[in-house]
This record gives structure tokens, C-alpha cells and sequence, in this order.
């Protein structure tokens, strides 16, 4: 488990597969909510997560167990639906209110 | 900015009786525009078999692997509106907006996309509307 207050990010990376569809789909959403904090949101293929240095990783159920081998340091948040899933609402909402974001 | 989608690259009342024939069409409809090679349209096959490019609200976006960026000529959207629900994978898919990309240049119309699918309005023009000219104007921008 590892976790963050959502004060101290700075660096969202949603993590996928191929990087073409949903997750960019997915990371324009959030660069955008979160464009006034001035964190940035990227997205990066799974393998290459260590690379972006990311404070959180976003990433499909399908993808979690990878992601968290790749950042066993970095809390992974995992969500089952790329339109409107809750998950990533909190995640945006820590961020906002400056709490705890956790992957236990 | 660039017509990512144009109208040969929509098909409406469109018929497919597995994931994997909905994914292909949109692979050949891809193909015929010139965007991708043919590999291009395995590929999407592939992608959609390592994790489901299952959107939620009857929406799918099939694209192709990472590796496959290679038989990308030039970036491009199809619209493919199928007339009754395609299984996929138990959820059911009744638009299919397929991609072809090399790089990011994409990335804004899709933050617009996700937008637009959110949108109560602009969902239902999505699902329901037969002209190719709107649909046109609400990509593209």
C-alpha cells in the first residue's frame, strides 16, 4: 500500500496499454479539471510508467497488477469504467480538498 | 483545426454480429480511408483482447497497440453506429468510434469526446442523429 496527501501532487499519469484512446481520453479530462492547480496530467504505456515519475498512477482493474509491479512506491488507483467512474472522481477530489489518496 | 473524422469515415445503421466483427469494420473502414495499413486492423484485435476498449454508456473505442503506431499513415477517426446492440464482452455497444494515431495530435478532440458523451444533449445527437453533417460539426471541433 502506499499513499500521498493530494496536496503534494504534482504529476497525475494515467497508465494504458497502447496510449491512443480511452486513457488520453481520460487524461485530457483531468488535465483540464485540474488546470488550476497546475498539476499535470499525462499518460504513458505501462512499462514506461517509471519514466513519467508520476505522484499517482490512474489505471484500469485490467492493468493494476502491472502498473503496481512497475511503481510498488506510488499509490495505483484502479477504475472499472473510463466515463464517470467514482474512482476517479475521488482522486480529483483529494487532490482538491488536500487528502489522503491510498491504493490499499 | 484538423478534420480528424470525415464523412466517408461514417457509417450509420451499421450491422455487426460479434465484438470482434464490430472492431474489424471499423479496422477496414480505417483501411479504405487510407489512415492505416491492413496489420493496423489486426492490431485493433489484439488491443481490444489485452483490455476491453469498452467505454461505458453502449460506447467503444477500438484502437490499435502501442507497437502497432508503425502501420499508421496519418491520424483519423471513423464513426461506426451500429442499428442493434453489439455484445461485447457481456456489456452492450451500440457506437463504435474507431482511432488511428501516431502520436498525441488527437488528444484534444477526445478530451472534447469524453465531453460531448457526458452531456445529456449532445449524447443523445451521438446515438440518434442521422445527420452526418451535425455529427461532423460535433467532432471535429
Amino acid at each position: 500500500m502506499s499513499s500521498i496527501s493530494g496536496s503534494k501532487v504534482k504529476k497525475l499519469v494515467v497508465a494504458c496499454e497502447a496510449g491512443m484512446g480511452s486513457s488520453v481520453m481520460i487524461a485530457k479530462q483531468l488535465a483540464r479539471q485540474l488546470k488550476a492547480q497546475g498539476i499535470e496530467v499525462t499518460h504513458a504505456p505501462v512499462n514506461q510508467l517509471a519514466d513519467s515519475h508520476p505522484d499517482v498512477v490512474l489505471c484500469h482493474r485490467g492493468l493494476g497488477g502491472r502498473a503496481k509491479q512497475a511503481m510498488p512506491d506510488t499509490p495505483v488507483v484502479v477504475f472499472d469504467m473510463f466515463l464517470g467512474d467514482p474512482s476517479i472522481q475521488a482522486v480529483v477530489d483529494a487532490i482538491l480538498n488536500g487528502d489522503n489518496i491510498s491504493d490499499d | 483545426m484538423t478534420n480528424f473524422l470525415q464523412l466517408a469515415g461514417i457509417r450509420l445503421g451499421a450491422t455487426a454480429s460479434s465484438r470482434e466483427e464490430a472492431v474489424r469494420l471499423c479496422g477496414e473502414l480505417l483501411h479504405t480511408l487510407g489512415a492505416v495499413n491492413q496489420q493496423y486492423i489486426d492490431a485493433m484485435w489484439e488491443r481490444e483482447n489485452i483490455i476491453s476498449s469498452y467505454m461505458g454508456e453502449q460506447v467503444a473505442l477500438p484502437h490499435g497497440t502501442d507497437d502497432s503506431r508503425k502501420h499508421v499513415n496519418f491520424a483519423q477517426l471513423v464513426f461506426v453506429r451500429f442499428s442493434e446492440p453489439v455484445d461485447w464482452d457481456g456489456e452492450a455497444v451500440k457506437l463504435c468510434i474507431g482511432i488511428a494515431a501516431k502520436g498525441d495530435e488527437h488528444g484534444e478532440l477526445l478530451g472534447n469526446l469524453a465531453e460531448k458523451l457526458l452531456d445529456k444533449n449532445s449524447y443523445k445527437t451521438l446515438m440518434e442523429t442521422t445527420s452526418t453533417t451535425e455529427l461532423l460539426e460535433l467532432i471535429n471541433v
